[in-house]
């Protein structure tokens, strides 16, 4: 008689997988995160590549070349495909420029380290992103991370020898006590660089107004955006925002806390 | 021939995933996470999971996508048990 039953090699092979993650899980909480170091380091590595490869790609002007192709002859499309990239190596080393010289006015201020973003502040889902400095440069976890206007970012919530992973003062489910109008509020984090946070209504508030933090030594965390009235509470609701664009952002200052 | 379009598939849909834990949205590997574990008994959804976990999330937080990961392969096993070919 023939046997009928098959092991169920897929179901095992989940099964095996399923253990093997608190496996992994188990190793970098006893090894103090040391998994975790190695997995950022090999994602920075990535990023690094993977923002190489895309700058070469848009800087060597391939699309626009394309184009002419079907206007000019070989010879011209030749020469503009370099002017091209050149002017647009210029470019991003004028924008590189322009980043650390406004970093340059913070650092006369207090002491702290100048460091580049490494990753997309869109890729992460719990809004962190990383920084190319770490414990080798005397970042610790607390420290302040700001923009060069001195606004304040997030705080640095890991760091390995080279890197540090960075979470967004208003990343999503953070609360951060504040003042409006020297008013104490509760800032509850959006993402994408939006909080948002509840006053009584006597409280006068205008768009623009700054809002500061007394956890960061009194810094500015964000200006206000747009103000609601809610009636039936008898509150404000005051939508905050920080004034920069946070996907152009090429560097960040970091102070200790 | 169909073999090799579902595996030309799932090296797609797995490359997609990982393109996004890096550099995409983060719903572009939720998507291929979701999508794998529909069709196949994907052990990459984990690596997935538990890389987004790893590259992102500070180690006192909750590790959303290696819990989804878990449930997707897990939570579908009935699905692709009935409707699909292993």
């Amino acid at each position: 008689m023939m046997n009928s039953f098959r092991p169920n090699r897929p179901r095992k092979r989940l099964f095996i997988a399923t253990l093997l993650v608190l496996v992994v899980y188990g190793v970098d909480f006893f090894t103090g995160g040391s998994l975790r170091a190695f997995v950022r380091d090999a994602g920075y590595i990535a990023w690094k590549a993977g923002s190489s490869f895309g700058a070469a790609f848009s800087g060597s002007g391939y699309l626009s070349v394309r184009r002419a192709l079907m206007e000019e002859n070989a010879s011209l499309r030749e020469q503009i495909s370099r002017l091209e990239e050149k002017g647009a190596a210029y470019q991003v080393l004028v924008e590189e420029n322009r980043s650390l010289r406004e970093m340059t006015h913070i650092a006369e201020l207090e002491g702290g380290v100048t460091a580049p973003i490494t990753s997309s502040f869109r890729a992460s889902p719990y809004g962190t992103f990383m920084i190319g400095a770490g414990s080798s440069d005397g970042i610790l976890p607390g420290d302040i991370v700001l923009s060069s206007e001195s606004f304040v970012i997030g705080r640095v919530e890991e760091t390995s020898e080279d890197s540090a992973l960075v979470r967004e003062l208003f990343a999503s489910g953070v609360s951060t006590d504040a003042l409006l109008s020297n008013t104490g509020i509760t800032i509850e984090g959006r993402g994408g660089g939006n909080a948002r946070a509840s006053l009584p209504r006597e409280v006068s508030i205008s768009v623009g107004d700054p809002v500061i933090s007394p956890i960061f030594r009194g810094r500015a965390i964000g200006i206000v955006g747009a103000v609601e009235e809610n009636q039936s509470r008898g509150e404000k609701v005051v939508y905050i925002r920080l004034p920069l664009n946070l996907s152009a952002l090429k560097f960040v200052y970091i102070v200790k806390r | 021939m169909k073999m090799k379009k579902i595996t030309i598939f799932r090296l797609v849909t797995v490359i997609v995933g990982f393109f996004g834990i890096f550099f995409g949205p983060p719903w572009l590997t939720l998507v291929s996470m979701a999508v794998l574990a529909f069709r196949f008994p994907a052990v990459e959804v984990i690596i997935m999971g538990v890389l987004m976990d790893f590259l992102w999330l500070p180690a006192t937080g909750i590790p959303l996508f290696t819990i989804a990961s878990i449930i997707f392969l897990w939570g579908l096993e009935p699905v692709r048990k009935e409707l699909l070919v292993r």
